[in-house]
C-alpha cells in the first residue's frame, strides 16, 4: 500500500511493527519479506515514485578529501533508491573477502560467506541477474570471446553479470508487489528527521518524520531498521543525539568511519603486439543470453604472498582513431536510439533526426563511388589509394569509406576492431581506512537536518597495491607475448590521478563486528548497545569486497529479515 | 498502340508480335519470342559492368584534365576530414558518366539494335507497332525512363541530409516497379517500354542455351 505522508494530520504518531527507513534495494527487500504475513511494515521513503529535484536537494552536501561525485547524484532519494540510476553490474563476494587478512588493517567480517551462501540466489532473484551460474568456464565456453591466454594462474579471470537495464530498478520491479500487500505500508515524501530512544538510549521508542510541505509525524514500532544508504545511515544515527552527544551507536566514535568505494584510474596502457588481440571478454558484452564482463585480478595466493589489497584489472579497447571516432559518432548513437526504441515498442524521439543520421550513414559510400555508374564504382583515386596501401590502412580507412555503422559492423563481425592499445584500468578493494568519513556539517537542509559532509580517503597499501598488481600483470602479458604493458603509476606520488572516481559505491560507514570497539552493528545488523535498531544496506560492510554491493546488500537484507522473523514470532 | 496481330512486323528477319496480342506470357509468337525476364536482368547487369568500366575510364581522364576528385589526408583528426571530395569535380564526374552510359545505351539501340549484353544474349530491340530500329527520341526517351537522371541527382544532392539514401530507395523502387511491370507484361514490356513504346523480342534463331528445349541441351552437350 502507498500512502502520501503529507496528507498526514499533523503529529500523528503511526503505529506499526517494523519501520523501515528507506525505500532503496535494502528496504524493498525488507518489506517484501514480510509481505502478506502478519507483521505490519511500515517504510518510510523520502521521495515519491518519481524523481522530485526538492526532495533530492536534502542530499547536497560537501565532498573534502579525495575528488568525489557531488553527494546529491551519487545516489537517489525516490522510491527504488540508487537502482533508479543503477549499472546493474553484479557478483557476488568471495570466501576471501569476509576472511581477515593479517597484512590489511581493520579487514575480517564476524561472518562468513557461507553465512550469505544461502540468501545469495534468492538475492539473485530479486535483483534480477539473469544466472545463478558465476563460474568463469561456464561462461567461456559459451562466449564468442576466448579468455585471455596467460600462462600461470598469478592472474585470474573473474567474471560479472549485468542486471537487464530494464529490471534494475528495485521500485519499477517491486511497484505493484508492494501496493498489493495490504500488511506492507509505505509512506512516500516522508523523511526520517531523527531516531528517538528512550531515556538510557538502548532502546528505540518512535522515528521523527517530516515531509518538505511542513508536516511532521512520528512512527512508533517495535523494530527500527535503517535502509537509508551509505552516506544517509551515518547521518540519521550522528544527527539523533538527543540522548547521547555522539549520536545514536557512535559511543566508539565509529558512525560514518571507514567510509569504503572502489576506486579506479586509468594505470596502464598495453601496446598489443597484435591489432587484432581479443579481449572482449573484459569488456562488457553480451554472452548465454545475459551481458557479462570479465576482470583480471591477482590470486588470493599473489595477493598473500605480496601483501596486497585485491584488485580487479578492467581492459578498455582503444581502436585506432579512424574506428573509435565511428564507434563514438552520433550515427551510431541514433541507430542505438532506434534500436533501443523500437525494443520498447516505442517510437524514438526526434525520430527523423536518428533517421537521418543512419541513413546518411549508411550512404557515405555513394560520396567515394562515380556519380553515373550503374552500379558503385569507386574513384580512381580511392582504387588508386587502396592499392598502394597495407592491409592494417586499408582497414584503417573502412569507417571513412564505407561510414560508422559499417565499422561497429566490422568490429561486431570479427570480435575485435584494430586496436591502438587496451586501457588498464584497476578498480581497487580499498583498505578500510578510519580517516575515511561521513561527518556533520554545520549547514542545515531544507528539514533542519545537518547535512552530510563527505571526505575520502585511500591508504598507501592501496597504491602500492595498484602498482604492484601492475608490475604483475605486465609480466604475464609480456610472458604470453600479448603486448607489452606501460604503467602510469608513480608510487613516488604521494598523491592520486586526476582521474580517480569511485565506483558509485557506498560501504562501510556503520560496519559489521561483533566487537563493539571495532563495529557499529553486530553480525546480525543490529547497533550495538540498541535493542531494536538494525542497519541494512552496504554501510554494514567492514571491507569492499571483490563483488559490487548490491547482490551483497540483498543477500544481507534477506539474512536480517530472517532474523528479525524470529524475533517478531 | 494499333492492335495490328494479323500484321507480323518483320524484326531482323523475324516476325514480331503486336504488343496487343493477346498472348500467354513470354509466349512465342511464330518465330520470335519477348525476351524473358532473367535474360534480360543479367543482360543489364552485363552492360552495367561493362559500362562501369567505361565510366572509371572517363574519372581517369577528368582527373588527368582536372585533377583528383577525392583526396586523402590521413593525418586529418577529425571526423570526416581524412577523405576530402572536390564537390565541383563530382558533377562533373556525374556528367561525364551520365553522358557516357548515354551513349552506350543509346547508340548501341541505334547502331546495334541491341545493347552489346542484349546482343550477346540475343536480343534486339524495336518499336512495339512496327519493330523498326529506334529513334534518337525514343531511344533517349527509354534510357531516360531506365534510371539515368539518378547519377545526376545523386552528384547534386551529395551533402544534404537524408538525399542519399532518399535516392537510391527512389532508384531501387524504380528498377522494382520496372522490373515487375515487365514480368506481369504478356509482351514483357516494362513501364519504361510501353512509355518508350518500345518491345525486346529474341528471334528463335538467335536463342541461347537457356531457351533450347531439354533434348537439345542435351545433344549440345
Amino acid at each position: 500500500v502507498f500512502a502520501d505522508a503529507r496528507t498526514l494530520p499533523a503529529d500523528t504518531t503511526l503505529e506499526t511493527d517494523i519501520c523501515i527507513i528507506g525505500g532503496g534495494a535494502a528496504g524493498i527487500t525488507l518489506a517484501r519479506e514480510f509481505g502478506g504475513g502478519p507483521t505490519r511494515v511500515l517504510l518510510l521513503e523520502s521521495g515519491a515514485l518519481e524523481f522530485d529535484s526538492d526532495t533530492q536537494a536534502l542530499a547536497e552536501g560537501p565532498v573534502t578529501g579525495l575528488p568525489y561525485f557531488p553527494l546529491a547524484s551519487a545516489r537517489l532519494r525516490m522510491f527504488g533508491g540508487t537502482t533508479n540510476h543503477w549499472g546493474g553490474v553484479c557478483r557476488p563476494f568471495d570466501e576471501a573477502d569476509f576472511e581477515r587478512r593479517e597484512w590489511i588493517p581493520f579487514s575480517g567480517w564476524p561472518i562468513r560467506k557461507a553465512d550469505l551462501d544461502p540468501f545469495y540466489e534468492p538475492a539473485r532473484v530479486i535483483t534480477q541477474v539473469p544466472s545463478g551460474d558465476w563460474d568463469v568456464d561456464h561462461w567461456a565456453d559459451r562466449d564468442r570471446f576466448p579468455l585471455l591466454p596467460l600462462a600461470g594462474d598469478r592472474i585470474q579471470t573473474r567474471l560479472a553479470q549485468l542486471v537487464p537495464r530494464s529490471s534494475r530498478s528495485f521500485g519499477r520491479a517491486y511497484e505493484e508487489e508492494v501496493r498489493r500487500a495490504g500488511n506492507v505500508t509505505v509512506y512516500l515524501h516522508a523523511n526520517a528527521t531523527e531516531i528517538e530512544t528512550d531515556e538510557a538510549g538502548a532502546t528505540v521508542a518512535r522515528v521523527q518524520a517530516a515531509t518538505l510541505s511542513g508536516n511532521r509525524f512520528s512512527v512508533a514500532a517495535r523494530q527500527f531498521v535503517l535502509a537509508a544508504g551509505g552516506i544517509e545511515n551515518p547521518r540519521l544515527l550522528l544527527v539523533s543525539n538527543a540522548r547521547r552527544s555522539n549520536g545514536l551507536g557512535n559511543q566508539n566514535d565509529l558512525v560514518g568511519r571507514f567510509f569504503l568505494e572502489h576506486p579506479r584510474f586509468l594505470a596502464g596502457m598495453i601496446a598489443p603486439t597484435h591489432p587484432h588481440l581479443v579481449a572482449g571478454f573484459y569488456d562488457q558484452h553480451p554472452a548465454g543470453g545475459g551481458e557479462i564482463r570479465g576482470y583480471l585480478a591477482p590470486s588470493d595466493e599473489v595477493q598473500r604472498a605480496e601483501g596486497l589489497v585485491d584488485i580487479q584489472i578492467r581492459l578498455g579497447p582503444v581502436y585506432i582513431d579512424s574506428f573509435e571516432r565511428a564507434i563514438a559518432s552520433a550515427d551510431i548513437d541514433s541507430a542505438q536510439a532506434l534500436v533501443d526504441a523500437a525494443r520498447r515498442g516505442e517510437t524514438a524521439d526526434d525520430f527523423g533526426r536518428h533517421l537521418t543520421n543512419v541513413v546518411d550513414d549508411l550512404m557515405s559510400w555513394q560520396a567515394f563511388a562515380i556519380p553515373g555508374a550503374p552500379v558503385p564504382v569507386p574513384y580512381p583515386e580511392v582504387v588508386s589509394r587502396l592499392l598502394r596501401s597495407t592491409p592494417s590502412e586499408v582497414e584503417s580507412l573502412l569507417p571513412d569509406l564505407l561510414g560508422d555503422a559499417a565499422a561497429v559492423a566490422y568490429r561486431e563481425v570479427l570480435g575485435s576492431a584494430p586496436l591502438a592499445t587496451l586501457n588498464v584500468t584497476p578498480r581497487i578493494v580499498q583498505a578500510p581506512n578510519p580517516d575515511s568519513r561521513v561527518t556533520l556539517t554545520a549547514d542545515r537542509d531544507e528539514l533542519g537536518l545537518r547535512r552530510a559532509q563527505l571526505e575520502w580517503r585511500l591508504s598507501p597499501l592501496d597504491k602500492h597495491s595498484v602498482l604492484r598488481t601492475m608490475e604483475i600483470f605486465g609480466a604475464e602479458i609480456g610472458r604470453a607475448g600479448l603486448g607489452r604493458l606501460k604503467i602510469l603509476v608513480d608510487e613516488d606520488d604521494a598523491g592520486w590521478p586526476d582521474d580517480l572516481e569511485g565506483g558509485w559505491h557506498h560501504m562501510g560507514t556503520t560496519r559489521m563486528s561483533d566487537d563493539p570497539r571495532q563495529g557499529v552493528v553486530d553480525r546480525n545488523c543490529r547497533v550495538h548497545g540498541i535493542s531494536n535498531l538494525f542497519v541494512a544496506g552496504s554501510s554494514v560492510f567492514p571491507t569492499a569486497g571483490s563483488g559490487t554491493p548490491t547482490l551483497t546488500l540483498v543477500a544481507l537484507a534477506l539474512r536480517l529479515s530472517e532474523h528479525l522473523k524470529g524475533i517478531m514470532e | 498502340v494499333t492492335d495490328q496481330a494479323s500484321s507480323q512486323p518483320s524484326v531482323a528477319g523475324a516476325s514480331v508480335p503486336s504488343a496487343a496480342d493477346a498472348v500467354a506470357p513470354g509466349a512465342a509468337s511464330g518465330d520470335l519470342r519477348y525476351a524473358d525476364v532473367p535474360n534480360r536482368l543479367v543482360a543489364y547487369l552485363v552492360d552495367a559492368i561493362i559500362l562501369a568500366v567505361i565510366v572509371f575510364i572517363g574519372a581517369l581522364v577528368v582527373s588527368a584534365l582536372f585533377g583528383p576528385a577525392v583526396r586523402f589526408d590521413l593525418t586529418a583528426d577529425t571526423p570526416g576530414g581524412r577523405i576530402d571530395v572536390d564537390d565541383r569535380l563530382a558533377i562533373v564526374n556525374a556528367l561525364v558518366g551520365t553522358a557516357l552510359g548515354g551513349a552506350y545505351f543509346v547508340g548501341s539501340w541505334m547502331v546495334l539494335r541491341a545493347s552489346p549484353a542484349q546482343r550477346l544474349f540475343g536480343m534486339e530491340i524495336g518499336h512495339e507497332r512496327d519493330g523498326a530500329t529506334l529513334t534518337l527520341g525514343v531511344a533517349v526517351l527509354r534510357w531516360i525512363l531506365l534510371g539515368a537522371p539518378f547519377g545526376i541527382a545523386t552528384a547534386l544532392t551529395t551533402g544534404l541530409a537524408g538525399f542519399g539514401g532518399l535516392l537510391l530507395l527512389a532508384a531501387l523502387l524504380w528498377y522494382l516497379i520496372l522490373l515487375v511491370t515487365t514480368a506481369r507484361s504478356s509482351t514483357r514490356q516494362g513501364l519504361h517500354d510501353r512509355l518508350a513504346r518500345t518491345v525486346v523480342a529474341k528471334p528463335a534463331h538467335a536463342a541461347v542455351w537457356g531457351d533450347r528445349p531439354r533434348q537439345e541441351r542435351a545433344r549440345v552437350r
